[in-house]
């Protein structure tokens, strides 16, 4: 049995009175696609500021290789957890080519020039990304969609054994989605990475996913292995709308269409 | 990096030529070989004999201690300005913005008001470094949210709130003052006049332990403009070095504030136009900043000292050069791009 990478033991949080997780548990293993699905304000955010680190939670822990995540030093956590945020602003124009390669920082040391290794790995992903072709702009002269996509190439970059990613695919056309979430999915098969993302688009979790975490009101209702965990009972219980689940051969995964006969139904009545 | 080492070349070299030129310029005009003369034979102790010394001692005694601490003033508050402008995600901050210079007057106008004089000529520039340090610490204060974190909105949000009651504090200073308002008013506008080698000698040591500070968190000041997550996932403690570089920043501008006066826009204006040439990253923004910063100061001193029929504060000057110029700056960019 392989070792969890990353264990959220009985972890509560709030915002001043209001409580956005309950004592929640769960453990990631290395090699593994794991995808956070929940309505609006059920903590999913929330949940990765704390696997991150950058909130402390009230009651329970979080442990990084076994190790409290406190007592780990925050030089370390740059080699161990990279972060793509769900929205970013750029006050001053770094170039793409900058940005991508900060991913590197970890391992360079300081005012030491990036080694010709680095700047491959950097090509590489840049290529990957699809971003080679505008390394030159600057960051505050892209669109939505092209920034992103550079975060999440210098995320890449920074090649942790975890990633956190934040909706990463949010301002993405199809295409690139598709692409980055696979550049995502290689590295978990490949390398043994683990990766932790918030979906808001189900089908893309669906067809991605290893295992699937279901969060409502701050609590997990239930978490696991994809092809167990999901059914038509539980996307209704928690997104409150009808749906209708199917297994799609050529895909080899769930696939989900949101219908709304009730309230067509009703609207006749 | 070949280029940027180029251009930090040419900077150092017109910032010699101005000193150099500044040196000779003046109620007495000393022609520019006599300065290098001069200098020379001050560093090398040979004696020349056709040196007057007169103009020995304008130039050592009187405009080259000035001149150094103008070009060094403008120096710490440019690199302060690029720290302030990098830890508060916001190309507007500056020395200004958190309200440290306020707390600098604020202390200087209460010494002033008072007439403290325990420390002899260091009292006003002790209150005023101690009154900014004060200053930075209830921004701080008032900003840090239950969680322990520090965010940059808040940040510039208590500094603007501290500001205006700390100028509401210096107005009062002045309206007790009175007769003896001339006296905080002329602080205030700051001035070189009075610049000696040792106040270069506590600017230089200061600016240079800072700098070293700065310099050496380029990458964490890089990372943090990504914003604090990402750069927590990067092995940066942002609140930490928020705080450590806010304090020495603090310290810096305090200094130069203590000896100087409040000399506006050059914090702001400096990196702005720096980053336009050299781009954001800190590596390369922070060197070209000191010595672009010193010019600009050293000529706008150079500027009130000799040109001006009068001498003009050095405060007034810089605010009423970079002022309308920052508003063009800002404007092109509003429209620009």
């Amino acid at each position: 049995m392989v070792s969890e990478i990353l264990k959220v033991d009985h972890v509560s949080f709030s915002y001043q009175d209001l409580p956005v997780l309950k004592d929640i548990c769960f453990k990631f293993y290395p090699g593994r696609f794991y995808g956070i699905l929940g309505p609006n304000g059920s903590g999913k955010s929330t949940l990765l500021d704390i696997l991150l680190g950058f909130k402390t939670p009230e009651k329970g822990n979080v442990f990084l290789f076994k190790k409290h995540i406190k007592q780990i030093k925050k030089s370390e956590i740059g080699k161990k957890i990279s972060y793509v945020p769900q929205s970013f602003t750029f006050n001053f124009p770094f170039s793409v080519d900058e940005i991508v390669t900060m991913g590197r920082y970890p391992y360079i040391k300081r005012f030491s020039l990036p080694t010709r290794r680095d700047l491959e790995i950097v090509e590489q992903i840049q290529r990957e990304i699809d971003i080679f072709k505008f390394k030159h702009r600057l960051i505050t002269e892209l669109s939505g969609g092209e920034r992103q996509r550079v975060m999440i190439a210098r995320a890449l970059a920074q090649d942790t054994p975890i990633f956190l990613l934040d909706e990463p695919t949010s301002n993405l056309d199809v295409k690139h989605s598709l692409r980055i979430l696979e550049s995502f999915k290689k590295r978990v098969i490949n390398n043994n990475r683990t990766v932790i993302c918030v979906f808001h688009n189900i089908n893309e979790a669906l067809f991605f996913c290893d295992e699937l975490i279901f969060l409502k009101n701050g609590e997990i209702i239930v978490g696991g292995p994809t092809v167990e965990v999901i059914s038509e009972d539980i996307l209704e219980q928690i997104f409150e709308v009808e749906v209708m689940l199917r297994f799609e051969e050529k895909l080899n995964c769930y696939q989900v269409i949101f219908t709304n006969r009730r309230y067509k139904y009703e609207k006749k009545k | 990096m070949k280029k940027f080492y180029v251009q930090l070349i040419f900077a150092c070299i017109l910032l010699l030529f101005t000193i150099f030129t500044s040196l000779s310029l003046g109620f007495v005009k000393i022609p520019i070989f006599e300065v290098i003369k001069i200098l020379l034979s001050k560093i090398s102790g040979i004696k020349y004999h056709d040196i007057s010394r007169i103009h020995y001692s304008i130039v050592w005694d009187v405009r080259l201690p000035r001149i150094i601490c103008a070009a060094l003033v403008g120096a710490s508050l440019s690199i302060c300005g690029v720290v302030f402008q990098g830890i508060l995600l916001n190309p507007l901050a500056d020395p200004y913005t958190l309200g440290i210079s306020a707390g600098a007057a604020f202390g200087a106008s209460v010494a002033l008001l008072f007439g403290f004089n325990f420390l002899g000529i260091y009292s006003v520039p002790f209150f005023a470094f101690v009154f900014g340090l004060i200053t930075l610490f209830v921004v701080i204060y008032l900003s840090s949210t239950s969680s322990g974190g520090i965010s940059s909105n808040n940040l510039i949000l208590s500094g603007v709130i501290v500001s205006a009651i700390l100028s509401a504090g210096i107005s009062f200073c002045k309206y007790l003052a009175q007769e003896r308002v001339s006296v905080i008013v002329f602080w205030l506008l700051g001035s070189f006049a009075s610049s000696t080698w040792t106040s270069a000698l506590l600017i230089m040591v200061s600016l240079i332990i800072s700098f070293g500070v700065f310099i050496f968190y380029y990458r964490e000041l890089n990372l943090l403009s990504l914003g604090g997550k990402t750069a927590l996932s990067m092995g940066v403690d942002p609140n930490r070095v928020r705080i450590l570089l806010l304090v020495f920043a603090s310290l810096l501008t305090g200094v130069c504030v203590s000896f100087s006066g409040i000399i506006g826009f050059v914090g702001l204006l400096v990196p702005h136009m720096m980053r336009s040439i050299v781009g954001p990253n800190h590596l390369k923004l922070l060197p070209i900043s000191l010595i672009c910063g010193a010019i600009m100061l050293t000529m706008a001193d150079t500027l009130t000292r000799a040109i001006l029929p009068t001498e003009v504060p050095i405060g007034v000057l810089t605010a009423l050069i970079g002022g309308p110029f920052f508003c063009y700056i800002f404007r092109k960019k509003q429209v620009g791009f």
